[in-house]
């Protein structure tokens, strides 16, 4: 028991370690991992952001339409061209948890898109917007394994979410936090510990990723 | 004689803008727009040959034993010929039978129940399925990554020789869109060169009166989903299109095949329960199940008279294309 609790601490703690993109970043996501307490082993964090606009003031400043995957166990933040926005401080930012029906129903993509990112369904199209797996000894399935992947594009299916956030201070580098202890400790795992296809289950749950996006305090 | 020099040529005149770097998909007259966006993925001699090989590849597979013409090959109008449900990897069944493979540039989604939205990622449905090719796309890439003749020809038809899943995926589609059957003796009396036996004008009248609302032409298929009144088979429990969009009014309803080139794509329906066409007329005639989504056009029931089957029959099998299915262009690709 003493050994899983410290294995825990030890991942959370490398879970919490900031994003270091090669350039100079202006957005980083941090991962906050449930407490050790509820035993939670996370393995996989892997979500898309995409459509992402920042505002100073209430002024667009910067849009990026790309398509970003962050592989949030290594701790990969969006990095963009910090020049064009140097001057000045942004206060709040708009961005999509997922990639949207129209790129959905447009065929083989490339970059993070491409269906070789292991994020896109094969028995039925589709991207997986986000992907959240580990294990709990709550859940009861083989291995104690829990798996979410969540997407869905169509119509009361689709499990697009956007995030707006603001801070009353602008800053020239947002830090958002990603709050997974959030999005664990309002599910009862032992019962909801797969969910693999769209539907209403799965747009409940990108709700619940998508309110676990928060700026750093 | 002269009637096949015709065939030939046209053949030719058809697929001769794929003969060529700068190709333009070539839309037989009368025929409606494609579905498919070329802009996005336009053809290229190098991209479809590349299709072609990764088409006919087992690499494509875990263990290397199956190719996507395992279960759709040339000669059977690109599907699994006399197998009522396809089988894949290590001899394991599947739950439906293939698909014919044809005038793929005019259909929207893909299998039997439309779970696919795009041609471009329909492969990743069988490679990926454990009881067909049981492989991921990201295993594909690197195999391709190891072989020599793949980094060249991948660098031939894009440009550079930088192996991805979009390339693989879309070279896969460019050979796909290649295979464009219109050259059945129904087309050329379309096209006024031949005309109908009395026994196949009687077959294409009664064809309009009965098929033709579902089995629309030119493409004989209107590219939706209906239930046509077969049994459920209790051992496979497949309710169809409702699979997809969970909604009880799409239950037992399947894509409306094509019914071009039906001599070489024995046996018929989702699940391969009939060995002929025989067996399929009769079904509508007399094994019509009246479930609550059984198609409109059926509501009434089918009939036909022992000298309307065979002048129906007659009439179905002017649309076998043996152009296509002898296609070299479209066959194995012998080194």
């Amino acid at each position: 028991m003493l050994r899983i609790i410290i294995a825990v601490m030890l991942l959370c703690a490398s879970l919490q370690v900031k994003a270091q993109p090669e350039d100079k970043p202006n957005i980083l996501f941090n991962l906050v991992c449930p407490n050790d307490t509820n035993e939670i082993r996370l393995e996989t964090v892997r979500c898309y952001i995409s459509n992402l606009s920042l505002y100073s003031k209430g002024r667009l400043v910067y849009h990026d339409s790309v398509y970003h995957l962050l592989n949030l166990r290594r701790g990969v933040g969006i990095g963009f061209s910090y020049e064009e926005i140097s001057s000045v401080l942004v206060d709040s930012a708009q961005f999509n948890i997922g990639v949207d029906s129209l790129m959905s129903v447009s065929g083989a993509m490339g970059d993070d898109l491409d269906p070789e990112k292991g994020m896109y369904w094969a028995w039925q199209s589709g991207y997986i917007n986000f992907k959240i797996e580990g294990r709990c000894n709550k859940v009861p399935a083989r291995n104690h394994e829990f798996q979410y992947h969540i997407g869905g594009y169509a119509g009361k299916d689709n499990a697009l979410q956007t995030v707006g956030l603001h801070m009353l201070k602008g800053a020239s580098v947002l830090s958002i936090d990603i709050r997974l202890d959030e999005f664990f400790s309002g599910i009862d795992i032992s019962k909801q510990y797969s969910v693999m296809i769209p539907g209403p289950e799965a747009v409940q749950l990108a709700k619940r990723f998508a309110g676990c996006f928060k700026m750093a305090r | 004689m002269k009637k096949w020099c015709i065939l030939l040529v046209l053949s030719a005149g058809i697929l001769a803008g794929f003969k060529t770097n700068k190709l333009t998909f070539v839309v037989p007259k009368g025929w409606p727009k494609p579905v498919y966006d070329f802009n996005r993925n336009p053809l290229a001699e190098g991209k479809i040959q590349l299709g072609r090989l990764l088409f006919y590849d087992p690499l494509l597979s875990k263990d290397s034993t199956i190719s996507c013409a395992s279960c759709h090959s040339s000669f059977n109008a690109f599907t699994h010929v006399d197998h009522s449900l396809s089988h894949g990897i290590s001899g394991k069944i599947g739950t439906r039978n293939s698909p014919a493979l044809m005038n793929l540039a005019w259909q929207k989604d893909f299998m039997w129940d439309g779970s696919i939205n795009h041609l471009d990622v329909q492969a990743l449905a069988p490679i990926s399925n454990p009881l067909e090719m049981d492989e991921s796309l990201v295993h594909v890439v690197a195999k391709l990554k190891a072989s020599a003749q793949y980094k060249s020809m991948f660098y031939n038809a894009w440009g550079d020789s930088n192996i991805t899943g979009e390339r693989v995926l879309k070279s896969l589609s460019q050979f796909m869109l290649t295979l464009v059957s219109c050259n059945s003796r129904y087309d050329s009396v379309m096209r006024g060169e031949k005309k109908f036996t009395t026994e196949e004008a009687n077959g294409y009248t009664l064809y309009k009166k009965n098929c033709a609302g579902c089995h629309a032409e030119p493409l004989f298929t209107n590219g939706q989903y209906e239930n046509n009144g077969l049994y459920v088979d209790d051992s496979l429990h497949d309710i169809g299109r409702m699979k997809v969009t969970k909604n009880r009014a799409d239950s037992l309803k399947f894509k409306v095949p094509t019914l071009r080139n039906l001599k070489y794509s024995y046996p018929y329906m989702h699940d391969g329960r009939f060995k002929n066409m025989g067996q399929v007329i009769n079904n509508y005639m007399l094994g019509l199940q009246h479930t609550p989504t059984l198609s409109p056009k059926l509501q009434k029931g089918v009939y036909f008279t022992d000298e309307e089957k065979v002048d129906l029959m007659a009439f179905l099998f002017t649309l076998n294309d043996k152009s296509f299915i002898t296609n070299p262009d479209l066959a194995f690709p012998r080194k």
